[in-house]
């Protein structure tokens, strides 16, 4: 198998994994909106008026993201808005472990009584977005000439 | 308004528009599910009046059931039990001692030899709906109990999760 081919697949199977993350994460908050909306909570990040607004909007970006990234026409809008979503998370979980709170992430699962949050949760976070952004550069690279 | 592969080079202010396209598409996907959803919540709630949030504003400590559970197995923290007595006889968190709010007056003086001010204190009620646990905690943290936690997702979750109880 030539290399250019091998970096074809892996790059594929990032895509399929990427997409899986989001797709199931999504999925998992949009069956139970009321936990994922008491995980959105527990942060205090936001205004209390606007925790279930968001705790709605977000499994339906992830799940469009998902979507999109299966798409060849898509996909780089869809890694730039997962880029930004991750970042957006980041800093979240971020925050709140400076703060000490020992509430679920929320990242993968709508309940709110799954492990607390940890640096290992941001780290999780942080390797997506390292992985997202290299499948922008290999999609600019291929789109290149 | 979405780019072709060939046709998207940089331009900041179209990934930007993109990017909000793919948020306004993800709302109008939350709108439609949270609308057929049969476990749909309301766009807006009052967290406010929420207990965990009513505890924030006190400042007592909040302690979900994982942190909970975790100061159980260390054993140093003395769990009370701030539901009423008929409850509290039917089923417990394993150790907790019963201290309705109603009844503090009469069982602080029985609970002196294990609760002294430098005591860790984990209080719990029923479920997160419940706040005897927070008004009993605001109580006892004026009488001068300073290590003070309020576990708030209730006995009724300890329960289903398996975490140990007796009666």
């Amino acid at each position: 198998m030539s290399c250019s081919k091998i970096t074809r697949t892996f790059h594929m199977l990032a895509i399929i994994i990427l997409a899986g993350v989001f797709g199931w994460a999504g999925l998992q908050k949009l069956i139970d909106p009321e936990g994922f909306s008491l995980t959105v909570f527990r942060y205090h990040l936001l205004p209390y008026e606007m925790v279930n607004a968001v705790a709605l909007w977000i499994p339906g970006v992830e799940l469009i993201c998902a979507f999109l990234l299966l798409i060849p026409r898509f996909r780089l809008i869809a890694l730039r808005t997962i880029l930004v979503l991750l970042m957006v998370f980041s800093v979240g979980i971020g925050i709140n472990l400076l703060h000490g709170n020992s509430m679920a992430c929320g990242c993968f699962s709508s309940s709110p009584l799954t492990n607390p949050i940890g640096w290992v949760a941001l780290l999780k976070n942080v390797v997506l977005a390292f992985l997202t952004v290299f499948l922008m550069a290999g999609h600019a690279g291929s789109t290149d000439g | 308004m979405f780019r072709t592969d060939s046709d998207n080079h940089g331009g900041w202010f179209a990934a930007f528009c993109e990017i909000l396209a793919v948020f306004a598409a993800g709302l109008l996907l939350a709108i439609a599910v949270n609308s057929i959803h049969p476990k749909g919540i309301p766009w807006v709630r009052d967290w406010e009046r929420y207990v965990e949030a009513r505890a924030k504003a006190e400042g007592i400590e909040v302690v979900s059931l994982h942190l909970a559970l975790s100061y159980h197995q260390l054993s140093k923290h003395l769990f009370v039990d701030a539901r009423p007595t008929a409850e509290y006889t039917q089923g417990r968190i394993a150790g907790a001692v019963s201290l309705p709010f109603e009844e503090l007056e009469i069982r602080l003086e029985t609970l002196e030899h294990v609760l002294s001010t430098e005591t860790r204190v984990v209080i719990y009620c029923r479920n997160r709906e419940c706040d005897d646990a927070l008004v009993l905690a605001v109580e006892l943290r004026d009488m001068g109990q300073s290590n003070l936690f309020y576990y708030v997702d209730g006995f009724e979750l300890w329960k289903e999760s398996g975490c140990p109880v007796q009666k």
